[in-house]
């Protein structure tokens, strides 16, 4: 693992000229286990923490640390936040998530009446909106109600929790906000570690939202109302709940209220409560560890497995990093829905004959699709490509497990030094104007 | 016989090898039962021992300050098969015995020191790591069924070249 250390040399202020430094350091004891709130609740701040191995001066100035495997795949780029030499060939720097920063931005009141998300969140952003994409399913929704003055990093919270997203700000140099959605990424059973860890919490009876309408009028001594630019917007209020059908009935009452954020209103409410429910309505947490080379990051939606033959759909709060040649997570999952587990068997056959086969674990119901692979043999000094006659092995799993037969042929013949084409798919055009074999790679 | 930071040492010595191959800490075992190794790479150590004192005490002193350098690592060159291998490596433990003959004369007798690599010599990439290392087929260019080409030391090549107008083969 190393760091890229971008600075600002030095700037002309007539010219506007900017010169940038930088520099590639190698680096250890890295600290990196990003977040993600699904619930909307709060906006956790990502940073990663890291020793620096360089006798050199690291300036204060510092515009971007950017964290790269040993393979220079990015996996986070945010400014440093603070810089201490702990030895003469060595720093500790902490690097932190442009949000930190909106933390220490005034915003003043606004009323929202139909403003896009998208204009929404640049407001948040300011000169330095260059930095956020929205997602192209939430840029346009609009917003409705008030916000009082408050820091960008508040009103960026409210207006992610009134339209269902959250920022992604890991794995790639800029922030992209999502929607909470329900596209589900499998943690494969052979790429998990032993041993998750399962808790149940308590159980959640009921959730509870207060959706805010706002109307211009002169209020009365009984109203509440608010003042922005001038114009006075009497409050109404309106307390929408959702009572939690998993709850056994003799589970003692346990509310989870949302109120106060008032760009909740009675178009978004109902929204809110579902997608809250999700996450609260199922108590179980999962802790497990996998093989993550980037396929997983805080907010996604993953199927992973469990002893005692279950497996489990649930959002990643936390992905806390450990890396070697590859990177190995632990995740930590909410929400969890637990489901049985039934064993699929795909033997891939030749003939008739079995050449290979491949094991694997899916929830009862899992409707599965897996691409065969080329098989690549040999045997008494015949070196042969199989190629599928399907390219994938589909069904829907079922209780108690199941087996499903692939048929192969042969694709390429290597024998005494001479490649002899069988079957191929046919030829396949290149970028570069050329042609290649359509079954080789 | 060994070189560090490009001075040669033709000493009488004996010289022993290990090869760890090195797994991080993220390895362990998986849930289907397998267990998951995540290789570093294949790092050397080598054990130095002279077998005869240095005759010449200040190429002696020389090589005992060069190794006992407070520095991260020295180059050095060192026999590896039939071949040398150079790497960059840390000195640990030099140690050696002062000696004084009846006849008054004095000297340092059995240097030994270990040198571990600071990295590997033999690592896999994370795509070669996930191969399993089988060689390339070759990219052929407007295939047919029955075909064939023959691996060769230029790489793959046609069974059935035949002559363009001007003789040139393809």
């Amino acid at each position: 693992m190393f760091i890229e250390i971008d600075w600002i040399e030095s700037y002309d202020p007539v010219t506007g000229e900017v010169v940038m430094g930088g520099g590639e350091y190698p680096i250890k004891n890295l600290q990196f286990a990003p977040q993600a709130d699904l619930t909307g609740e709060t906006l956790p701040v990502n940073e990663y923490s890291c020793e620096v191995i360089t006798t050199d001066d690291i300036p204060i100035d510092t515009l971007y640390c950017l964290l790269y495997d040993g393979r220079r795949q990015l996996w986070a780029s945010w400014p440093m936040r603070k810089v201490e030499r702990i030895s003469d060939s060595s720093f500790r720097i902490t690097a932190t998530s442009w949000l930190y920063w909106l933390g220490f931005q005034p915003m003043d009141a606004k009323m929202y009446d139909g403003e896009t998300v998208g204009a929404a969140i640049a407001e948040c952003f300011g000169s330095r909106a260059y930095l956020v994409q929205v997602g192209p399913g939430i840029t346009f929704q609009t917003l409705s109600g008030y916000a009082p003055a408050q820091s960008a990093r508040d009103r960026l919270t409210w207006i992610l929790f009134a339209v269902g997203a959250y920022i992604v700000d890991v794995f790639r140099d800029d922030m992209y906000i999502r929607p909470v959605d329900n596209t589900q990424a499998e943690i494969p059973f052979g790429r998990t570690f032993m041993r998750p860890a399962i808790t149940e919490n308590d159980w959640v009876t009921e959730l509870r939202v207060t959706a805010y309408t706002y109307t211009a009028g002169t209020p009365l001594d009984t109203d509440t109302y608010v003042t922005v630019d001038g114009v006075d917007y009497i409050v109404t209020e309106q307390v929408i709940s959702l009572s939690n059908p998993l709850a056994p009935a003799d589970a003692p009452e346990n509310v989870k209220e949302y109120k106060d954020i008032n760009l909740v209103n009675s178009n978004n409410a109902n929204a809110i409560l579902n997608r809250l429910s999700a996450y609260w309505f199922n108590r179980t947490e999962v802790s497990l560890d996998c093989i993550n080379n980037k396929q997983y990051r805080p907010g996604d939606l993953v199927l992973g497995y469990v002893p005692d033959d279950l497996a489990v759909v649930g959002y990643i709060q936390q992905a806390t990093f450990a890396f070697g040649l590859q990177a190995r997570s632990r995740l930590q999952l909410i929400g969890c829905d637990l489901q049985p587990t039934a064993p699929l068997t795909v033997n891939y056959l030749y003939n008739n004959k079995r050449i290979g086969r491949e094991k694997y674990m899916f929830p009862v119901g899992y409707v599965f699709s897996i691409e065969n692979p080329y098989l690549d043999q040999t045997k008494k000094a015949r070196r042969r490509i199989y190629r599928p006659t399907t390219p994938n092995a589909e069904g829907t799993m079922v209780d108690g497990g199941m087996t499903v037969n692939v048929n192969y042929e042969i694709a390429l013949e290597l024998y005494q030094g001479i490649l002899h084409i069988i079957s191929v798919d046919g030829v396949t055009e290149q970028s570069s104007g050329g042609e290649q074999i359509g079954v080789i790679e | 016989m060994f070189t560090i930071d490009g001075v040669q040492y033709n000493v009488e010595c004996s010289i022993e090898r290990t090869a760890e191959i090195k797994l991080s800490d993220i390895s362990g075992m998986l849930m289907d039962g397998h267990i998951f190794n995540d290789v570093l790479g294949t790092y050397y150590s080598y054990e130095v021992r002279l077998t005869m004192p240095l005759r010449n005490k200040g190429r002696y002193g020389n090589l005992i300050e060069q190794l006992t350098e407070p520095v991260e690592g020295h180059t050095f060159v060192l026999p590896y098969n039939n071949d040398a291998l150079q790497l960059t490596g840390i000195v640990e433990a030099p140690e050696d015995v002062w000696k004084k003959l009846p006849s008054g004369y004095t000297y340092w007798d059995g240097l030994r020191f270990t040198i571990n690599a600071n990295g590997p010599t033999k690592a896999l990439t994370l795509a070669e790591a996930i191969s399993r290392g089988l060689t390339p087929l070759p990219d052929v260019y407007d295939p047919q069924i029955g075909d064939t080409y023959t691996f060769t030391v230029d790489g793959w090549e046609a069974a059935s070249s035949y002559p363009d107008a001007d003789t040139t083969a393809y």
